[in-house]
């Protein structure tokens, strides 16, 4: 029984993370209308600048939070205002080859910097913390990066929901010439929308960082995950993508539970491939 | 008039840009192994020769069709893991590549029913899914080899599908074949009714649907075209390499190097593929020699594919269209 | 005069919408523009906001508009009332109309309370979803997020359009009383007694361009332009 729960608390855990991943990414895709292929390189991007801060310059992992959402934030700004939004102009090939351009770029650039090698980050405080209740343990940076995450996605969610720029940032994701017709500047609103998906990534880095090691590669489990979880949400969705988020995290823990954690990855892609086939539009999405 | 049945005036023009690239390409093909001729040059020839039949079959679907596909590693893995079962089992290479090639046909129908119920993104991040479960599946199959994959151990001859050593240039050659039947048959496929309904849907679904294009059918074709050249090019792919590993055959960075080649040459085009099979090869060698093996070559060519698409979609044949037209209206 | 239009030119491709559309209104004017199916009225609303590029020129205040991006054009004082009312589906009403207004100044209370009191179901429905009013209703809060910008010209595309006969009444009467409150409209309709009515002075668009124009109540007793150009 309290193996079921530890399992469950693993889920909502690592649901949590996953949730902020992929909130980033459904808002690029949602306001600007692009899906990032490089977003879970975003993720690495994310995981080595903590890396660097904290090896090079004795940050804890915490501390390098900023440089990390900072770092990734003006990655994806800088994508958007040189090769993004030409792109947008071109065709749906230009646009799917655009973001998996970068992807390879980045992969690539991580590869030249830093070669192929695990990297773990030392000494992190958090990595000697836990807390236990009962049976139930739950590992300090883990349980960090969920709180951490649900904090920066509640953020987002105040920011887009209530704030008058998140406003107009929904207005040019729902109608992009109506808003044009208000005076919202697109260009401005897109580059907004990168940055805030670059930078909530970039704060899921550096959470990641406490407790996984960092690899030029490592960003693949993390993208297809997210797309996965934006797809069931319902492409754009930030509520769908939040609640998918915690689905992925349950089957991701409790397939590994009962079966092989070897095909944990089969089961959400089945999962993925199975809702496509029947609510193509994802599970809050609009038809 | 013609006169001697020469086309006459511009034509002329018409003819040499018609058929010039056909001699450049095939000339250049046909004559590398004699003028690079070393068996690391014939390594490398035949390396270029999957490459470009494996661009050529992915560009069926996803330049002529417009779908993009993420998953067609899992196409290359049946190909290479097909031969490779052979090689286990004694059987024939070549039977097991026809195997392979329809396997391929029959996964690219099971495969194609959910996935092609998607469009646009979707469609190229539901490649991305069913190609990671096979990988997969793959990778933890006892059958299937696991993690390690099969080292074979072919004798040579034509029989086995197998040449080494200073008899390398006839796996070139024969390699050389099987893109000829490529190129042939994707030609056939453009200039003929499918060809001409796949570009409807390239350029709009909707609109080629509500002309009466099956639609449904015609991207299942494509999907299975270029299944089974992708199936071929990994048959022979572990042929040359004798062995046959999930990592390198179903991942999906077999999936993003194939579609890399065919991005930089351009999709829009049969000689894309072939031209981005050239440039990748002689651009990831030469960083491999001039930076060492350190993911230089993916800088590169992630910075070539985020250019292209931002500024030339139609790849370098783009980028030689714009040249040529500049060069005519100099001309005139 | 606070907008003049000269000789303006649009095309799409090779097709052209509007071919040299001389045109202008003084301050404090309501100015009509009917003419039938593609007759060119919103391809020239869109030169106007720089949706659309255009030949020719217009300008604002004395100001080139020709030369200014499509969202700098609020802030000079234009507002747009777009064909087909494009509201922001899944805002509230409340949030399209601060939208409206929010990047061209501080929006106050005072900026609501003036669309409230024009449109007060708007007000009952402040917190509903746009995409679920009716049309009629879409129609008042697409002219309140436009009047949320305090607009020196208030431009309307087809606001009858679509909407039940009943409704439409409603909402000539508010254009009726911001034109009495002074309030400078730039209307395009098919709508042609509507228009005639609320409107000084008419322009009359054909394939692009202007066949005729002057005052409403003239065009409307000039029974040739009545047959030719009116339909009616
Ligand atoms: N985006 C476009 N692309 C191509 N042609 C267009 C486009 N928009 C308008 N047109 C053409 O330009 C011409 C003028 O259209 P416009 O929409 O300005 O007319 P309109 O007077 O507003 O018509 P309606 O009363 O039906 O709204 C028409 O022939 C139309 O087909
Ligand atoms: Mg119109």
């Amino acid at each position: 029984m309290s193996d079921l729960i530890q399992t469950f608390v693993n889920g909502l855990m690592l649901g949590s993370v996953l949730a902020l991943v992929a909130v980033g990414l459904t808002v690029i895709y949602g306001v600007v209308d692009i899906v990032n292929f490089a977003h879970g390189e975003f993720v690495m991007a994310g995981m080595y600048a903590t890396f660097v801060a904290s090896s090079q310059f004795g940050f804890d992992p915490l501390l390098a939070m900023p440089v990390s959402a900072a770092v990734v934030g003006l990655i994806g700004v800088l994508s958007f205002f040189t090769f993004v939004r030409p792109a947008m102009r071109g065709t749906l090939l230009s646009q799917i080859f655009v973001t998996f351009g970068l992807m390879i770029f980045m992969r690539g650039v991580a590869q030249t910097l830093f070669g192929s090698n695990f990297e773990t980050i030392q000494g992190a405080w958090l990595s000697s913390q836990r807390i236990t209740i009962g049976d139930i343990v739950m590992p300090g940076p883990q349980l960090a990066a969920a709180v951490g995450s649900l904090v920066c996605t509640g953020a987002i969610g105040w920011f887009i929901y209530r704030t008058t720029t998140g406003k107009a940032l929904q207005a040019t994701s729902q109608d992009p010439d109506a808003a044009l017709m208000m005076g919202i500047n697109p260009n401005k609103m897109f580059g907004l929308a990168w940055l805030i998906g670059g930078a909530s990534t970039g704060v899921a880095a550096a959470l990641v960082a406490n407790y996984q090691p960092v690899h030029p590669n490592v960003g693949l489990a993390f993208g297809l995950t997210a797309f996965v979880i934006v797809a069931l949400g319902g492409f754009g969705s930030i509520g769908g993508a939040f609640l998918a988020a915690f689905a992925v995290g349950m089957l991701e823990n409790f397939s590994a539970f009962y079966g092989d954690s070897a095909y944990k990855q089969v089961w959400i892609f089945g999962l993925f491939i199975l809702v496509m086939l029947f609510r193509p539009q994802g599970l809050l999405g609009r038809a | 008039m013609n006169v001697n049945g020469l086309p006459q005036g511009s034509s002329v023009w018409g003819m040499v840009r018609q058929y010039l690239p056909w001699v450049l390409f095939l000339g250049f093909f046909a004559l590398y192994p004699i003028v690079f001729d070393s068996p690391s040059d014939h390594t490398l020839g035949i390396k270029m020769m999957w490459f470009a039949i494996a661009a050529t079959g992915w560009n069926m679907l996803g330049g002529f069709a417009g779908q993009i596909s993420l998953g067609h590693a899992t196409f290359f893995g049946v190909g290479a893991y097909a031969v490779a079962l052979a090689d286990e089992y004694e059987w024939n290479p070549w039977l097991a590549m026809i195997l392979g090639m329809g396997v391929a046909a029959i996964i690219a129908v099971i495969i194609g029913w959910p996935v092609f119920r998607l469009k646009g993104h979707y469609f190229t991040i539901a490649t991305i899914g069913t190609g990671e479960i096979a990988f997969l599946l793959v990778r933890n199959s006892e059958f299937l080899g696991g993690t390690e994959g099969f080292l074979m151990r072919s004798d040579e001859g034509f029989l086995n599908f197998y040449w080494g050593g200073r008899q390398k240039w006839e796996f070139y050659y024969l390699g050389f074949v099987l893109l000829l039947l490529a190129v042939v048959s994707t030609v056939m496929i453009s200039k003929s009714r499918m060809g001409y309904y796949l570009q409807a849907i390239r350029n709009n679904q909707e609109a080629a649907s509500s002309l009466g294009v099956p639609i449904a059918k015609y991207k299942q074709l494509a999907f299975i075209y270029s299944a089974v050249f992708v199936s071929i090019a990994g048959s022979y792919f572990a042929q040359q390499l004798q062995f046959a590993g999930p990592d390198e055959a179903f991942s999906l960075d077999t999936s993003i190097r194939i579609t890399i080649i065919a991005v930089i040459g351009g999709v829009l085009s049969k000689w894309g593929p072939m031209i981005g099979a050239i440039v990748f090869l002689f651009l990831s060698e030469w960083t491999n020699i001039r930076f060492g093996g350190n993911g230089f070559d993916l800088v590169i060519f992630g910075f070539i594919v985020m250019v292209m698409a931002a500024f030339e979609p139609n790849g370098l044949i783009g980028l030689g269209n714009r040249f040529a037209h500049l060069l005519e209206k100099a001309k005139s | 005069m606070l907008l003049e239009i000269n000789d303006l030119k649009v095309t799409y491709g090779g097709a052209i919408a509007l071919n040299g559309v001389s045109l202008n209104i003084e301050r404090g004017e309501a100015v009509g523009l009917v003419g039938s199916n593609g007759a060119g009225k919103t391809s020239l609303f869109k030169a106007i906001s720089g949706i659309v590029p255009a030949e020719g020129s217009i300008t604002f205040d004395n100001k080139d508009l020709l030369a200014l991006k499509a969202h700098e054009v609020p802030s000079l004082g234009l507002a747009h009332v777009p064909e087909g009312r494009r509201l922001f589906p899944r805002l509230s009403i409340e949030d399209n109309l601060l939208l409206g207004g929010s990047s061209t100044h501080v929006v106050d209370q005072s900026d609501f309370d003036r669309v409230y009191k024009l449109f007060p179901k708007l007000l009952e429905r402040k917190t509903q979803l746009a995409g679920t009013l009716s049309g009629g209703e879409q129609q008042m809060a697409a002219i309140g997020r436009a009047l949320m910008s305090r607009p020196e010209i208030l431009m309307l595309d087809e606001p009858s359009l679509g909407i039940a006969p009943v409704l439409v009444e409603g909402i000539y009467k508010a254009i009726a009383q911001l034109r009495d409150e002074g309030q400078t409209i730039l209307l395009a309709e098919q709508n042609v007694m509507e228009c005639l009515e609320v409107c000084n002075r008419t322009y009359v668009l054909q394939t692009g361009q202007v066949v005729t124009s002057g005052p409403s109540d003239e065009l409307a007793e000039n029974d040739e332009i009545r047959k030719a150009f009116l339909g009616i």
